[in-house]
């Protein structure tokens, strides 16, 4: 890895990190599934405790009238795809 | 009807199998887990080894050049010890049957079911003292039809669920089933998703995706409209080297349950860039931030990474997201590789996370990802993989337990 390229890194890392500290949790906030990040393992929609996950077009699709925001399919995602 | 024009018809519809068959595409991933993990029963800790088998296989039959049919069969089974009085089989299977007619567009139609009543043991480790759980058994019809013209896309489907499942609840320490619920859940999801193209670049969108509980009554019933503009374009600067795709949507979220429970509903700006520069050849950064803005959210996305191709189709990759705002805000970095030596592949990778409840103000570190897989290539459609997984959780409130290692064995092979 180039230095300057490895310095490019490091600087975007702490930008984001610093735009992270601008907003704090939210008890509001809903759950959501970035469908690029998506890829339809299917890992999430048996933890759900609120059966709120379905598998659509081999993408996970949250109905957040159900959702009761346990945190478990956040946590088996292997993508990272549910925030 | 006479008996040769029988015989005619038994020879066509034999040849018709034969080259059907003989021109399937079929998908094949097969591979056997062996699972460690900890648990939590009756405040103390119990260590589980499960041994199982996962077999997915998917099968395209074309019939004619725009006809085909679809079977796409998921079987997961093995030696799960049942850890408790819960009424499951250690064994889940799922069919789904489906057609699919490409003419100037697609349409397609299917059904899947669980072909047991009840689902499978659940795996550790998970919150036993005096907890309450489910046991699903999900059955699906679909139909679809998507039109892709010149400058319009025009997508309508329709997708119903049946969900039966058995919420047992309260249990004592004692671990004896108090109460159980047989219950049925019937949903129907339909969506109109409709794009405009002016040019290669520029895209017009608006929608809507709405869900129907017919248990509920209309407590439960969720819609999503949207409209939005997007594009993919090569910035003017950085000579050519800086790929920018982004979209730009206003969404309304219709829900009587998000209005009680006061949560993010009603109108929303949902922001999405992607920029990926070029850096030199073999070598790319790629950004992403997603901004999900309304009056009572302002849920970000943020994602950086860096990736150095080698040779041989070898890579080195360093990347770091985050997201704020949110219910569950977390930060995670990773490290993976891919190094290819002729048939042989190992990709070793790890992924750190921080995260910050609701309570807390500053991040702590939880979890640690560690995986290691090995390739073996066998044909150009073939290839035996095997790896281990392994996840520490250092501390989780969700399960309840301080020290928590979990380690997945796998050996497989996949086929396409």
């Amino acid at each position: 890895m180039k230095q300057n390229h490895l310095i490019l890194l490091l600087l975007s890392m702490l930008l984001i990190f610093a735009l992270m500290h601008c907003t704090s949790p939210s008890e509001q906030a809903t759950l959501s599934v970035d469908t690029k990040q998506c890829s339809g393992c299917t890992n999430c929609f048996p933890v759900c405790e609120a059966d709120a996950i379905r598998i659509i077009a081999n993408k996970a699709v949250i109905d957040l009238s159900k959702c009761v925001k346990c945190g478990k399919c956040v946590e088996v995602c292997p993508e990272n795809a549910i925030y | 009807m006479p008996i040769y024009r029988q015989y005619n018809i038994l020879v066509q519809l034999t040849l018709l199998a034969l080259f059907s068959i003989t021109t399937a595409t079929v998908h094949i991933d097969t591979r056997g887990i062996m699972s460690r993990a900890e648990g939590l029963r009756d405040s103390n800790t119990v260590v589980r080894t499960l041994w199982s088998v996962e077999n997915d296989i998917r099968i395209s039959i074309p019939v004619s050049r725009s006809f085909s049919f679809l079977l796409h069969n998921k079987t997961n089974g093995g030696l799960r010890s049942l850890r408790l009085d819960e009424r499951t089989v250690p064994f889940v299977n799922n069919v789904y049957l489906g057609v699919v007619y490409d003419f100037v567009s697609q349409f397609y139609a299917g059904f899947a079911n669980d072909l047991l009543g009840a689902s499978s043991a659940i795996n550790p480790p998970y919150i036993t003292d005096r907890s309450s759980m489910k046991q699903r058994a999900l059955s699906l019809g679909e139909i679809g039809l998507h039109l892709n013209l010149d400058k319009w896309k025009i997508h309508g489907d329709l997708h119903y669920f049946r969900l039966n499942y058995a919420h047992i609840l309260n249990r004592d320490t004692n671990v004896t089933i108090i109460n159980t619920n047989n219950s049925i859940d019937d949903d129907l999801w339909s969506s109109v998703d409709i794009s405009f193209y002016p040019t290669d670049k520029f895209h017009l969108s608006l929608g809507t995706h709405l869900k129907s509980d017919f248990n509920e009554e209309d407590a439960f019933n969720f819609g999503q409209h949207y409209l939005g503009i997007g594009g993919d374009f090569v910035l003017p600067i950085g000579r050519g080297r800086i790929f920018l795709p982004w979209s730009i949507a206003e969404q309304f979220r219709v829900s009587e349950q998000l209005y009680l429970r006061n949560e993010a509903e009603g109108l929303a700006t949902i922001i999405d860039i992607r920029p990926t520069i070029k850096l030199r050849k073999r070598r790319y950064m790629k950004f992403a931030a997603k901004l999900d803005l309304s009056s009572k959210m302002k849920k970000q996305w943020y994602a950086v990474s860096y990736r150095k191709a080698l040779k041989n189709k070898s890579y080195l990759e360093a990347g770091y997201w985050s997201v704020s705002g949110s219910y569950f805000p977390r930060q995670a970095y990773r490290l993976q590789a891919s190094f290819v030596m002729g048939r042989f592949s190992i990709k070793p990778s790890g992924q750190f996370y921080l995260r910050r409840d609701l309570n807390n103000d500053t991040y702590r570190y939880y979890r640690t990802d560690l995986v290691g897989e090995l390739l073996l290539a066998m044909t150009k459609s073939t290839e035996l993989y095997g790896g281990i997984l392994s996840s520490y959780y250092n501390s989780l409130r969700l399960y309840k337990t301080e020290y928590h290692p979990r380690i997945n064995i796998y050996l497989g092979i996949r086929k396409w």
